[in-house]
């Protein structure tokens, strides 16, 4: 299977991440990558999302729980994400979570399910059976219920 | 009487944190609050266009230099509530809890470990000692996960009475329309 590269996110062409972007864009363009696309910020990333394969999510930080990994997980989009916290990505049940960032074990990974379409399959059903724990409906309900306590303590 | 709430961020750009805090300011309900958006730097702003809601832009690029400007706001607009959003932001509203009007509340949304955002701060250990000094100040945390809580409880002074967890939401009835 041969993958197509969507990279997301704020990559200034000035100031912060301008040397990065502009990296990124002439490896691109030297090697002729036609499947990786730079895609920058978008305000709508659940669309993105809803249509992705995997969401592969590497930071600096260990934070394998931001909102776009919770998003992807209620569309059944399985995330491949550097981190240990496991409160939403379980290792090889929902997503895979790598305790440190490796091309290897990234290209390792893809390789696998590129070879193997029932695995991402079982990653997106795995997904589905936990999105009900983050379901926001009663969120403001909460909210309300934590601000109306900060009102009632007395400083 | 409508309690008056003022939320805060530095910018409004694209980001988990600004998604939720707009999500909030915009489905709270306004029979019971009035809600103000005050923002460090509203450039490149996503979430709020176009949104019937008051923004007040301080138009400073960092939190650090527009602190003043933002005190003198809060004491303008006066508001029952005050909710911020991201570590550094909630840090410096502990620190000027002093300064601000004796009524207010104060309630932070912390949205990453501690221990890991403290990492990657120039000032490290000057950081650090300001958490374990005036998190207290807060009147109340709220944290999405029982070990976030924990990871709070061991980077900072706050009492743990204080802490709330309110998972990350998500909207399901924008998923399910995809």
């Amino acid at each position: 299977m041969k993958y197509e590269f969507q990279i997301f996110g704020k990559l200034n062409k000035k100031g912060y991440g301008r040397d990065y972007y502009l990296k990124l864009k002439k490896i691109i363009k030297e090697n002729k990558l036609t499947n990786i696309r730079l895609m920058g910020h978008v305000s709508n990333p659940e669309i993105y999302l809803s249509k992705s394969y995997l969401q592969i999510r590497l930071a600096r930080t260990n934070d394998p729980y931001g909102r776009d990994i919770i998003e992807a997980l209620t569309m059944g989009v399985p995330s491949l994400a550097t981190g240990t916290y496991e409160g939403i990505i379980k290792n090889n049940f929902n997503g895979y979570l790598l305790k440190t960032f490796s091309t290897d074990k990234i290209i390792f990974l893809l390789d696998r399910l590129s070879k193997n379409n029932h695995e991402r399959n079982r990653l997106s059903k795995n997904c589905i059976k936990v999105k009900h724990l983050f379901d926001g409906t009663n969120q403001i309900e909460l909210f309300e219920k934590a601000i109306k306590f900060a009102g009632n303590r007395i400083r | 009487m409508k309690k008056k709430i003022v939320f805060t961020l530095p910018t409004l750009q694209g980001g988990g944190a600004e998604k939720v805090i707009s999500s909030i300011a915009l489905n709270i309900d306004k029979k019971k609050y009035e809600v103000i958006i005050v923002v460090f730097d509203l450039s490149g702003q996503c979430y709020l266009k176009n949104k019937n809601i008051k923004i007040i832009n301080l138009k400073s690029k960092k939190v650090s230099t527009g602190i003043f400007n933002f005190i003198k706001t809060i004491r303008r607009v006066n508001p029952d509530i005050l909710i911020s959003s991201i570590s550094h932001l909630n840090l410096f509203i502990s620190l000027i809890k002093f300064f601000l009007p004796k009524k207010l509340k104060l309630v932070a949304r912390e949205s990453n470990f501690l221990s890991e955002n403290i990492k990657f701060q120039s000032n490290y250990f000057i950081m650090k000692i300001l958490y374990k000094i005036f998190y207290d100040n807060l009147d109340q945390l709220i944290v999405f996960s029982q070990k976030h809580k924990l990871d709070i409880i061991h980077n900072t002074n706050i009492n743990y009475k204080k802490i709330k967890i309110i998972e990350n939401p998500i909207d399901f009835n924008l998923i399910n329309k995809l």
